[in-house]
Order: C-alpha cells, then sequence, then structure tokens
C-alpha cells in the first residue's frame, strides 16, 4: 500500500516536474536513472551523502547575501529544510546532474558521490505529501489580445478587433495568459488608450448635425456684390460660394432664400453650382422683400464641398419707363444645406449602451444613469462600489457640461470604463492576504468564462453569481456542460489547443521550396484549419483525449487531401473524413505537427521526438549541452551516410546518448512522413528505415506502431493534459504544490472515459481552480501584505 | 516659416526607394518641435544582430586607423571615416555562470544592461535597466517619446524560447526596469502613427482638442481608479498595477507635450502601408522610422532589433534556405560558414544603408550621422561556441564631434561592454560611476 501510494505521487512527480522550469527531471524520472540502481543497495541518506558536500563543496560560493547566482545554500541544515525549498533544489539537482556544478577548478565530485546525492534528492521529492494542499495564488491577471478582443465584442457587440495592433502577449509556461508574465508596457498602454477611444466612438454614435445655415452676406463673393442687411446683392453676374463639410455619403437639401429685382423680359436666374458643376437653376420671380424659398435635392459624398449661387443673366435698362424695372438683381438671403436626409441605421452597439433616449432634454443624465450603470456592471464583471458609480457620473457631467451632447459624454464614460485598470485586469482582492479563502460567485463566473470562452461572463452567469448559485457544484457542472455547447466554447481548441499543440509555430516555418516544392499560405492555413477542427470535433462531440494520439478520422479539404495523397475529396471545403488506412492517425498525422517538427530542409527525428515527449507525454528531454552540433542537410551524401546513420554516430557521444536514445526512435518511427508531412518511404534516394527501440524496450517500426505504444502510456498523457489545462485554466505556473491536484484530475478523467469534458469538469472542481491560496513562501517576491503603497 | 534650403526631389533622389521622407532639415532648427531646444542634440541607437557573427569575415586585420575590412563589413567602406569596429569588448554577465545552458537568451539580455538574467520562463524574470532606458530617464522629458524600440520581429508565439528562459530575455534588449522589458514596434505604419496620429490626418482642430480632453479626463479618472485598486492587492499584483500607473503617467507627460506644439505630418511623406514581406526592405524601412524620428527630434535614443535572438528565420532571398540559428551551429562545417557569412553580410548591408541615410541629413554644419552615436552588434561573437567575449560591435557617429572615428579599436578581451555605455551616456550629457559590470570608461575613441 505504502509502495502504491509511493509510486503514485513518483508520477506525480513526474508531470509536475515537466510543468516546473526543470522539465527534464522528468524524463529522469521516468526512465528510471541511474540512481535506482544504486538504490538497492543502502539508500542515501541526508547527512551521509548531502550535506557533506554542501559543507564542503557547495558552500564556499553559495552562501550568504553575496551567493553566487544568489544561490543561498547555507539555509540548508536539516531534511525538513529542503523539503520546503523544493524550486531551489530542483535547481541544484538539475545542475549537480547535469555536471555543471560544481564547476571545473571547484571541489570536484567522484561518480558516486554525484549519484547518491542526486539520488537523494530525487525521492526526497518523490516522497511529497498529498495532506498539505496549497491552491496557490494567481497574479492579477492582464487581458491578453484575444481576450480583449472577445470582452470588447460580448460587452459592446461589435466587434472591431482592435486588439491585433496590440504588441504582441507574453507568453510563459507556454500560454499567453499567465498572469505573473504578462506585462503592461508604456506602449501597450497608450494601444489600451487608442483602442478604447475608437471603440468608444465606433460604438456609440454622435447625433448628426442635420443643418448647416449662411446668410449671404457672410459668403464669398466671386463679382459685385453688397451686403443688405444680412443678404447679398448681387448686381452683376457672378456668384456667392461657400464650403460645406458632408459628415457621410447620402442625400441632402440645398435651400436658398432669395428674391430679384426685374428688368427685361426674364426674371432673374439663379443657377446652383456644387463643386463647380451647375445641377440646377431656378426663375427669381419674386421681389426681394418678398424672399422665397428656393430647394432642388443633391447627393453629396462624405467631405467638402463648394456649394455656389450664380446669378447669370444680369440686365441693365436705365431707360425703362418703370424705375423699379431699370436693373435686374439678384438677392441672396441665404444658403442652407439640410441632410443627410435619410436616417442612418444606429451601430447595434448603440441601443444596447444607450437602451432609451433622454425623455427630454433636461433628464439626460438620468437616461446617462440608466445606460452606464448595467454597462459599468458588466465592463468590470461585478457590480460597481457606489464610488465607482459616483464618480463615472463625475465624469459623465463634465464632458456633459463640456460638450452639450448626451452621446459624447457616454463616449467617453465609456472610454475610461475600456481604459480602467477593473475592465483590463481581471483582479481577484485580498482582504486577509495571509488566508486562503473560497472565490466569490463573480470571481468564479469570470474565471469560467476566461477559461472557456476566452471572454467575460454572459447573462446567465452573472445572474448565477450574483445569487450565489455558482458556488454550488451541481449548477457549476451544468454551466459548464452550457459552456462548452456554445460556439464561443471554440475559444477551447483555438487558444487551448492551439497553443499545447504548438501550432504557432506553423507561422515561422518556411520548408525549402526546391526539395518540397512550393508551400503556399493557402497550404499552411489548410494545415492550420485541419487541427483546429480536429480538436473542435474532440470539443463538440465530447470525444476521448486519446483521439488526439489515435483519432482515425481528420479534416480535410481537397488541397490538403491531395497533399497526402488521400483520394475522393473535391472541393476546398473542409469536411470530416475517415482516415482510408493506418498511416495517418491522431495529431501525429497532421501535416501542422509534421511540418511546425522539421528543419527548412529535412525532417527532424530529433525535434519530432521531442516534441511528442514535450506536448503529449510531458517528459520532455533536457537542453543540449552547448556545442552539441547540428547535422547537415539531407540530400547531400556526407560520407555516404543517411541521417539515420549520422544521427546513431552522434548518438555514441555519451554526453547525447541518453537523451537521444529517447527522442530519435520516435522521430524515426515518423519518418515515413517528410519535412511537409507527405508519406514517403525513401530519402534522398535511400529507403528509409523507421524502426527502432524504445529506453522501455518497445519495438516501433512505423507510426502506426508508435502510435499504439503512444496508447500505453496514456497515464502520461492524461497528467501532461491536467497540468497544461490546470495551468492555461488558471493563468500560472505550476509548482510542486500543485501535483496532487494533477493527480486527481489526471485520475478523474480516467474514470470517465477520457472525455474532454471530464478534463474540463475536473478542472473546474480543482482547488486551485476556486480557491485564493496565500502567496508561496519561496517565490521570489515573497514579501506579500496589503497596503497602498502605490501614488498615481 | 523660411523657404526649404532644399527641394524635395533633391531629397528624394538621395533615398532609398522605400520612404518619401520629407526634407525635414529644411524646418529646422524654427520647426515647431525644436523650439527651446538644442538644435542638434545628441542622438543614441543601439541595432541588434543575433546568432553571433562569423568573425574571420568580420574582425579587420591591422590596428588603429590602419586596417583593412573583411567581406562582413564591404559594405561600410564607403564610411570609412565615420565609424570604428571595436574588438575585444565582453559581456560577462551573459556568460552562464553556473546556469547552464541558454546563451542566447541571455545574450540579449545582457546586451544593454550588464546585468546577469534570471534563469526562469516564468513568473519572475529579472535582468537590470538598459542603457537606453536610463539614457531615456534623462533625456526623455525634452521629446515627444523618451525612447522608441523597434525590430522586425514579434515576441516569440510560443514556449520558452532558450532552455528555460523567458521568450522576454530573448525579444527584448530594453529593460525599463530589472522586471520589464519593453516589447517593441515591429510594424511601420502603427510607428509612423504613434508619431503622427492615426488615418485622419485632416482632422479638424476642434474635434483634436476634444479629443486630447476626453483623454486627460480618461487618465485622471483610471489613476485614481488603480490608486484605489492597489490598495486592495499584495505586493505581486501591485507590481503589475505599477506598470499600468506608469504607462498612465507617461502617456500624460506626452499628452502635455502634444498640446504644447502640435506636430504635422510634414506634407509629402508617405504613410508606410504596414510590414513588407522583403525582408530587407523591412529592415530599411524600421530603419527609416529610426532616422525620422532623430531627425524630428521625437526622440533621441532608439534601439532595433534587426532580429530576436535566436531567430531561426531563413535567408531564401540570399540564397540561404537553413535557419539562422540552425546555420550558427555551424560546427566548423564550411558550407554553413559561408551561409553565416551572407547573412552577417545582409545585416552589414541594411546597416550601411541606415548609415548613410543618416548621413544624408544635413544638421547644421555636420550631419545626422555626426550628432548620433550608433552601436551596432550583438551579443555572441562566435555562434557555435556561444562565447560572449570579444564581441562583434561597430560604433558609428561622432557624438557631436566628441568622436574620433575610423579605427579598429583593439581592446584587452574581457573589457566590460558596460565601459563603452559609461562613455556614450557622458557624450550624452548623463554622469553615472557605474553600469551593469563596467570597471571604467573606454579609451581610444573619446
Amino acid at each position: 500500500m505504502a509502495n502504491a501510494r509511493k509510486a503514485a505521487n513518483k508520477r506525480a512527480w513526474v508531470v509536475l516536474a515537466a510543468a516546473s522550469g526543470f522539465p527534464w527531471l522528468a524524463y529522469h524520472l521516468a526512465t528510471q536513472s541511474q540512481a535506482d540502481q544504486a538504490a538497492r543497495q543502502t539508500p542515501p541518506t541526508f547527512a551521509r551523502d548531502v550535506k557533506p558536500i554542501l559543507d564542503r563543496t557547495c558552500l564556499p560560493c553559495h552562501r550568504g547575501k553575496d551567493a553566487m547566482g544568489d544561490l543561498d545554500l547555507s539555509v540548508f541544515k536539516t531534511e525538513k529544510s529542503v523539503v520546503d525549498g523544493a524550486e531551489t533544489w530542483i535547481r541544484v539537482l538539475e545542475n549537480v546532474r547535469a555536471g555543471h556544478m560544481p564547476p571545473e577548478g571547484a571541489d570536484t565530485l567522484r561518480p558516486e558521490q554525484r549519484s547518491r546525492f542526486v539520488q537523494w534528492v530525487e525521492t526526497t521529492f518523490a516522497n511529497a505529501n498529498c495532506d498539505i494542499r496549497e491552491p496557490g495564488r494567481v497574479t492579477i491577471r492582464r487581458l491578453n489580445r484575444t481576450e480583449y478582443n472577445n470582452t470588447v465584442r460580448d460587452l459592446l457587440g461589435i466587434d472591431l478587433r482592435p486588439a491585433d495592433d496590440f504588441p504582441s502577449d507574453d507568453v510563459g509556461y507556454g500560454f499567453d495568459n499567465i498572469g505573473d508574465v504578462l506585462s503592461m508596457s508604456p506602449l501597450l498602454m497608450e494601444k489600451v488608450l487608442d483602442a478604447a477611444d475608437r471603440v468608444a466612438r465606433a460604438a456609440v454614435a454622435l447625433p448628426e448635425t442635420k443643418t448647416f445655415k449662411v446668410n449671404g452676406s457672410e459668403m464669398t463673393s466671386t463679382g459685385n456684390s453688397n451686403e443688405v442687411g444680412s443678404a447679398a446683392l448681387l448686381f452683376s453676374n457672378g456668384s456667392l460660394v461657400t464650403q460645406h463639410n458632408a459628415p457621410r455619403l447620402g442625400p441632402y437639401k440645398v435651400r436658398i432664400v432669395a428674391g430679384a429685382t426685374k428688368a427685361g423680359d426674364e426674371d432673374a436666374r439663379m443657377a446652383v453650382l456644387v463643386d463647380r458643376r451647375e445641377v440646377s437653376a431656378f426663375s427669381v420671380s419674386n421681389e426681394p422683400d418678398k424672399p422665397a424659398v428656393y430647394e432642388l435635392p443633391i447627393d453629396l459624398a462624405a467631405g467638402r464641398h463648394r456649394i455656389e449661387v450664380a446669378f447669370t443673366n444680369d440686365h441693365f435698362d436705365p431707360n425703362h419707363a418703370d424705375p423699379k424695372r431699370r436693373d435686374r438683381n439678384l438677392q441672396v438671403e441665404s444658403v442652407e444645406v439640410l441632410g443627410p436626409l435619410d436616417d442612418q441605421p444606429l451601430p447595434p452597439s448603440h441601443r444596447r449602451i444607450i437602451p432609451k433616449d433622454p425623455a427630454a432634454p433636461d433628464q439626460h443624465r438620468k437616461a446617462a444613469e440608466e445606460a452606464l450603470r448595467p454597462l459599468l456592471a458588466k465592463a468590470y464583471r461585478r457590480p460597481p462600489e457606489p464610488s465607482e458609480f459616483e464618480r463615472l457620473m463625475a465624469l459623465y457631467d463634465s464632458v456633459y457640461a463640456d460638450s452639450k451632447v448626451f452621446e459624447r459624454a457616454i463616449q467617453v464614460c465609456l472610454q475610461a470604463v475600456l481604459s480602467s485598470p477593473h475592465f483590463l485586469f481581471r483582479a481577484e482582492t485580498d482582504p486577509a492576504p495571509d488566508k486562503p479563502r473560497a472565490l466569490n460567485g463573480y470571481e468564479v463566473a469570470s474565471r469560467l468564462s476566461y477559461f472557456l470562452w476566452a471572454s467575460m461572463p454572459d447573462d446567465r452567469l452573472f445572474s448565477l453569481a450574483a445569487n450565489g448559485s455558482l458556488l454550488k457544484p451541481e449548477v457549476r457542472k451544468a454551466e459548464v456542460k452550457r459552456m462548452l455547447a456554445d460556439p464561443k466554447a471554440r475559444s477551447l481548441g483555438d487558444d487551448f489547443v492551439y497553443q499545447w499543440l504548438q501550432l504557432p509555430r506553423l507561422r515561422e516555418v518556411s520548408p525549402d521550396p526546391e526539395r518540397f516544392g512550393p508551400f503556399p499560405a493557402t497550404l499552411r492555413d489548410a494545415m492550420r484549419t485541419e487541427t483546429l477542427l480536429f480538436a473542435k470535433e474532440v470539443i463538440e462531440k465530447d470525444l476521448s483525449l486519446l483521439e488526439f494520439i489515435d483519432g482515425r478520422f481528420t479534416f480535410l479539404n481537397e488541397p490538403l487531401a491531395a497533399h497526402y495523397g488521400i483520394p475522393g475529396v473535391s472541393g476546398n471545403e473542409f469536411r470530416k473524413v475517415t482516415l482510408p488506412d493506418d498511416k495517418r492517425g491522431g495529431v501525429l498525422g497532421h501535416g501542422s505537427i509534421l511540418t511546425l517538427t522539421s528543419n527548412p530542409t529535412r525532417t527532424s527525428p530529433v525535434k519530432r521526438g521531442k516534441w511528442v515527449l514535450e506536448q503529449l507525454l510531458g517528459t520532455p528531454p533536457p537542453p543540449p549541452p552547448p556545442g552539441a552540433g547540428d547535422l547537415p542537410d539531407e540530400g547531400k551524401k556526407v560520407e555516404g551516410k543517411t541521417l539515420r546513420e549520422r544521427l546513431e554516430d552522434h548518438r555514441k557521444d555519451p554526453a547525447c546518448a541518453t537523451c537521444h536514445a529517447r527522442m530519435d526512435p520516435i522521430g524515426f518511427a515518423l519518418d515515413n512522413f517528410d519535412a511537409v508531412g507527405r508519406w514517403r518511404t525513401e530519402d534522398g534516394g535511400m529507403p528509409l528505415d523507421v524502426t527502432g527501440v524504445l529506453p522501455g524496450g518497445e519495438r516501433v517500426s512505423s507510426p502506426a506502431t508508435l502510435r499504439k505504444v503512444l496508447l500505453s502510456k496514456a497515464d502520461l498523457l492524461r497528467k501532461n493534459m491536467a497540468n497544461k489545462m490546470l495551468t492555461y485554466a488558471i493563468g500560472r505556473g505550476l509548482r510542486f504544490s500543485d501535483q496532487c491536484f494533477v493527480d486527481e484530475i489526471a485520475a478523474a478523467i480516467a474514470k470517465r472515459g477520457d472525455r474532454f469534458s471530464a478534463l474540463v469538469e475536473a478542472v473546474v472542481e480543482s482547488e486551485p481552480f476556486l480557491t485564493r491560496g496565500v502567496p508561496t513562501s519561496n517565490s521570489a517576491t515573497s514579501k506579500e501584505g496589503t497596503g497602498a503603497s502605490t501614488q498615481p | 516659416m523660411n523657404p526649404p534650403s532644399m527641394s524635395r526631389r533633391t531629397v528624394l533622389r538621395g533615398l532609398g526607394t522605400m520612404v518619401a521622407l520629407p526634407a525635414l532639415e529644411a524646418f529646422s532648427p524654427v520647426s515647431a518641435f525644436a523650439q527651446g531646444k538644442p538644435a542638434h542634440p545628441i542622438r543614441a541607437a543601439f541595432l541588434f544582430v543575433p546568432n553571433g557573427i562569423n568573425m574571420d569575415h568580420w574582425r579587420p586585420t591591422g590596428e588603429g586607423s590602419s586596417f583593412e575590412l573583411k567581406s562582413i563589413l564591404e559594405p561600410l567602406a564607403d564610411l570609412r571615416g565615420e565609424f570604428s569596429v571595436l574588438t575585444g569588448l565582453t559581456q560577462r554577465n551573459a556568460f552562464a555562470l553556473g546556469d547552464g545552458p541558454g546563451d542566447h537568451a541571455r545574450s540579449s539580455a545582457a546586451w544593454l544592461t550588464g546585468v546577469h538574467p534570471k534563469k526562469t520562463d516564468g513568473s519572475d524574470i529579472r535582468c537590470g535597466i538598459s542603457v537606453d532606458q536610463l539614457a531615456g530617464m534623462h533625456l526623455g522629458k525634452h521629446t515627444r517619446f523618451g525612447t522608441l524600440e523597434i525590430g522586425c520581429e514579434r515576441g516569440a508565439l510560443a514556449g520558452n524560447c532558450d532552455s528555460g528562459y523567458s521568450c522576454a530575455y530573448s525579444s527584448a534588449i530594453s529593460w525599463k526596469t530589472e522586471t520589464t522589458p519593453l516589447p517593441k514596434e515591429v510594424n511601420p505604419r502603427l510607428v509612423f502613427e504613434r508619431f503622427f496620429g492615426g488615418g485622419d490626418t485632416a482632422e479638424a482642430a476642434g474635434a483634436r482638442a476634444d479629443r486630447l480632453r476626453a483623454r486627460k479626463s480618461v487618465l485622471d479618472f483610471v489613476s485614481e481608479d488603480a490608486a484605489r485598486l492597489a490598495g486592495q492587492l499584495g505586493a505581486r499584483d501591485r507590481m503589475k498595477l505599477d506598470e499600468y500607473l506608469t504607462g498612465v503617467r507617461e502617456i500624460e507627460e506626452r499628452l502635455a507635450k502634444i498640446e504644447k506644439d502640435a506636430l504635422e505630418v510634414p506634407a509629402g511623406f508617405e504613410r508606410p502601408k504596414g510590414a513588407p514581406a522583403d525582408y530587407g526592405e523591412h529592415i530599411r524601412i524600421m530603419g527609416d522610422m529610426m532616422v525620422l524620428a532623430f531627425q524630428a527630434d521625437l526622440t533621441r535614443i532608439c534601439t532595433f532589433m534587426f532580429a530576436n535572438e535566436g531567430s531561426n528565420r531563413n535567408y531564401r532571398q540570399i540564397g540561404v534556405s537553413d535557419g539562422h540559428h540552425d546555420i550558427s551551429h555551424h560546427g566548423g562545417d564550411e558550407a554553413k560558414l559561408e551561409a553565416k557569412r551572407k547573412i552577417d553580410l545582409f545585416h552589414t548591408q541594411q546597416l550601411a544603408y541606415i548609415l548613410k541615410r543618416m548621413a544624408a541629413i544635413r544638421e547644421g554644419d555636420g550631419t545626422l550621422l555626426d550628432n548620433c552615436m550608433v552601436l551596432y552588434g550583438g551579443g555572441i561573437s562566435d555562434g557555435n561556441r556561444h562565447n560572449h567575449d570579444d564581441l562583434p560591435l561597430i560604433f558609428a557617429g561622432r557624438g557631436g564631434g566628441t568622436i574620433e572615428q575610423g579605427k579598429h579599436a583593439v581592446y584587452p578581451n574581457g573589457t566590460p561592454m558596460a565601459n563603452l555605455f559609461l562613455s556614450m551616456l557622458d557624450r550624452l550629457g548623463i554622469r553615472e560611476d557605474k553600469f551593469g559590470d563596467s570597471s571604467g570608461r573606454i579609451e581610444r575613441l573619446f
């Protein structure tokens, strides 16, 4: 029993070592390192095998305040102190085992000294205690670019994607949503403010100014004219000109108030020119003292237009009997441009933010309160404090006093809300910093929505948060089910799976066209689409996680199917295809994964092997020692040897052997896929040898046999998935204290047929997801506490 | 305004094909944005290339002013009197010092900081303030942008970047504080819009004033929000909020400057469309943005990463199909060394373009380049060995006439690169006794 417990803990330790900054520890534990053999003799002890080495060899450099590498080992006087300093000791372990420490010039260790030292550290941590529950504390999380775009979309109903112009998000622990790592640079701050401005203007429409009026006397005269009061009198042929700035394309109306004195047979002719082209002309027969209205409809494009009123038939007859008929002149009182006359539909976001316009101008403040109160609650993802709302209304008042435009004041308030740290960050406050606490309903709602949707909670989640029922497990379970069925859950594929499988790297690859033919963007996109649709299917149909390893289906369109040599798929639409043979299966048959793990000029069995160990099994190999060589291009025969033979030479170097013995056979089993994922049976004119033996003794001889071996390691996959998804869900790197939680999640998945939803549920119900813990003791910034040290 | 002393056409003829830069010189020294400032301030730029250099084709033969350029530096031959090659400078803190693998990440992190970065791929990145940011703290008050950070590759997309080091270390060389690496702008259009505003250049003065007023009210509102929130948070959370507040304060200061002097897009200036697909063009157009910023005195300090450290991009346009990082691990292979030489040469060709641009712009009796200090190079010497001594560095510009160029300056190997930074800071009017691992000031140029 004790042994079984120990074994379980050791497996947990493997996964957590992978999650830590020193993942190759997992590999050593998984492969039963040399230390295990030594263990058959007397087990090493701290007093005999570790302490003396510490004192004699390490402490001369690693002691006190000025310790080398900021590593003070003098505090580790007892076994207990080592257990408490897990993070530090993993660093020690890594360096001692790799031979980096002690460095040249220091006291050297005999191989068996080193091995017993290493063995003691390994066994000590394999016995971690699951009775101590440390849910951990998540650092305040800034919305990343995806979350920002989605949140703006769901808050306002406007899909502007303003964050596409933001600098890229910092990545930590494999994901771009890690609170500790996401920073807020001045450049980002600037872009966030600009985005808030842009979004506010797009979301809320300002009332259009529909009238523009200019008096004749204010217009520019090109001929001879006099001012008559506010009118202008043209007494010879000439024009009055004004400029009008049309806010947008649309129908407008020009309205001229004018009169004319008479002479000769005709009435005064008044032409109207827009942008120097005559659009209409009127005969003006009424006297100047009885001005009449002349109107004509015009269409204007957005922008400045020249509006000209021209008098074109001046006539002078000084001898006419009637003194009132001697001089024909045009008198223009005013010119108006009205419009745009059609009603532009308001953006849908406008009515969402301002459901009702002010009933009367003097009731604008009431309408503002009705608009801003719900907006603030949704944007901050919790009910605002009364003082927060009052401050927003104070901002409203000041902008309104300034502009007298209700909508403008709402715009600026929206801009402020979108720029506020309460919107940009997901804060979970610490009323009592030294005590763990259960998250409240609103905090759980946000954790759920950003985990499953990469966006804000919807109305239902808000209402379940408000009445507290989201704190009940059965309600959460139902919500998870509902949320997974929502189209927004696609983000679990497009964001979580996308990053887990390292698909972003697909954007950076560029296979050599001379060797592999053209690699157009359409093919690259098709490869990405295949994997994302595969993930979507697993999520939507709630399939087994093992489908990622051995799914017998995929998604193809004609070009990708042709690339793979799979017949019977025509057209550019992707559709689900049952794979015709066992060449391909799971993501290891996807062009995306096969290409992003290749070099531009050849396949890389090493990269493929490493990818499988890292991304699927969670047991990555350590980085290569400095100076480790790379291999020359394929195709060129180097000393008449195949790539495989050359890699085997490389493995003769003992510094390289252990790791490559693990990576290379996996990679070779996939070598039937070339560097862009096409099936092949020879390379550079030589037949391929894809057989190999894994360190555990399993023989692999094809992609299909490799998949079988991987399925037999389903336990590692479960833990790896638990580890990766918990990291993504809570937005922090996992620590050693999290190993027990990962173990529990993995066990829960196995019990429920490895269903995707089982993984999600287990993560949601885990303590790290639902609890806010105390700061971890040995973190770099351990001095936590509350208090306002920050002044604006 | 005085009539321009140079026609636009004259200028255009002298320039590259990327962007029609305006003859801003014609506007100075009476240009609106230069009022009340020295006509020709001294500027500093730091241009970074990754993965080491093929040193056999870089290090000149001969010392002092009689030396012969090797093929990688051939593109700079026309500028011979304008720059020096520095040999022997070292970033000691980029070495492992017990931290194991990760030389790429360390080399970029230490390059301008002289500080040994903390090995972590997550929560607790730590390095040191970089020399450009230190300079920006002192000089930033004079210009609209304290400093400018540009590059051609975004921050890394996935995973830890180098043997357990956060991607932040290899995709940034500017560190505002010891925990805040600065992201860089990689899209020339967005750089331009930061300088001159968004698409609507004809925005009416009234609308602009309204926008600035609103922005100010928003900043007041959010700083109070942040201050109140800080009171409810633990230390680690508060650090994040401090970054936010720093951003708010910087923008407040910039708004004050913008209100004082409106900057208009000079007539005929072409707004860049976006990042060009061709890499050489991308470097040159980003270089144009840097030159524009110096010329218009929008900033006096700029860092420019041609590529991120460890970058594995291919250079197919010059016949190199494999990734740069893969090639840099040449293992003595002749073909790889030749490919590396080609890449290094390609980069110095772009450098030559930028330096020539600067040398073509008149400033008073001299040129823009005369009033600049441009440091070019990387934090790794040989990409195969990952050594951080004997670093490949070019130092161009006369720092306002205080630097004698045209040399191959050979220092005892191991001389801290930070000594050069102290001397550069002197030229910028910033007196520091110590920076990073400095042991004094540098000789032979100053």
